[in-house]
């Protein structure tokens, strides 16, 4: 069995990982469901992260930090990237951006004052949590047993969208139904507006527990408002989505009738639906 | 900051890194404490 240290998976969950390595994790995801769990609770984070701001992610970049950024730049004597160029920079072209941060020299001699960017860390971090806790009510997704689970109107769409409901305004699109290996339902849905996110969830008891979810990534053609086309399922699943489907599914994926027949039966385990009265 | 720049504004490591000046293993490590910490936060707010 492999191991990862926490840092990788992270790096692997956030794309940052040479291919041999992002290759390894990859592999070592579909033999450990454990590594699984762990990559897609980082996964799941940054999601929920970018959703929590997805309004705040169409502001300009804040003026406080690009202020801390340059007034440690003064105190240091040193040339640091500023944000707002790498932003831009990135939005324009992300290979082109990447190579630039690099040209970029180090800061060089004396030690740098870590106190305005410390105390600016520190608000952003509570401001991050405020975030969380503000939004938590209505969250798409929401912490639960060491896990995710759908929550607000997320889960509404889970228990009550059928594949075909497709309305241009609506927050959640259904992919994809099917029934896994153990008998539940599972169900391939993605989140619409300025974060992105697609995920695959299972029905375990009363709830949609999270399995897979990821952001998309604005800046790749593929992503944006994933409401903005019909992308049918399969051909338009993430290759992380698709591995996931395709390690769980049974049979064939439900076709309209059968996702209705689902949800009147409370897409309980297949077998063990209660009867309608 | 790291979380700011990485999972909110969505930049690299390598770009992050260069904003605030540090070498990447730096960030790294930073942003996966960090991490940790926003989980223990959720998983403890789940709870109540």
């Amino acid at each position: 069995m492999n191991t990862f240290s926490d840092e990788t998976l992270m790096a692997f969950a956030d794309d940052e990982l040479d291919p041999t390595t992002r290759a390894a994790v990859a592999a070592a995801m579909r033999d450990d469901p454990e590594i699984e769990r762990r990559v897609t609770r980082h996964r799941a984070l940054r999601a929920r992260i970018r959703l929590a701001y997805s309004a705040d992610i169409q502001q300009p970049v804040p003026e406080r930090v690009v202020a801390a950024a340059r007034g440690r730049t003064l105190k240091s004597k040193a040339t640091v990237t500023d944000l707002a160029t790498v932003r831009a920079a990135s939005a324009a072209n992300p290979g082109v951006a990447a190579h630039a941060a690099n040209d970029v020299a180090r800061p060089s001699g004396g030690a740098p004052s870590w106190r305005s960017a410390a105390a600016l860390a520190a608000s952003l971090f509570i401001g991050v949590a405020a975030g969380f806790f503000a939004l938590r009510r209505t969250d798409p997704v929401v912490a639960n047993d060491g896990g995710w689970v759908a929550g607000g109107e997320l889960a509404a769409a889970l228990s009550g969208q059928l594949g075909a409901d497709r309305s241009s305004g609506a927050p959640v699109h259904m992919t994809l139904s099917f029934v896994s290996k153990s008998g539940d339902y599972c169900r391939v849905f993605s989140l619409t507006g300025a974060a992105a996110a697609s995920g695959l969830a299972c029905r375990l008891g009363d709830a949609w527990r999270i399995r897979v979810l990821a952001e998309e990534d604005p800046r790749s053609p593929a992503g944006g408002d994933a409401g903005a086309n019909y992308r049918t399922a399969g051909s338009s699943l993430s290759p992380l989505l698709l591995g996931a489907v395709q390690s769980r599914i049974v049979g064939e994926p439900l076709d309209h009738d059968a996702e209705i027949k689902a949800r009147e039966l409370g897409w309980r385990p297949v077998g063990q639906a209660l009867p309608r009265h | 900051m790291t979380v700011n720049l990485v999972l909110v504004e969505g930049l690299r490591y390598q770009e992050a890194a260069d904003v605030i000046g540090i070498p990447v293993g730096t960030l790294t490590s930073r942003l996966a404490r960090a991490r940790d910490v926003l989980q223990i936060l959720l998983d403890t707010e789940a709870q109540r």
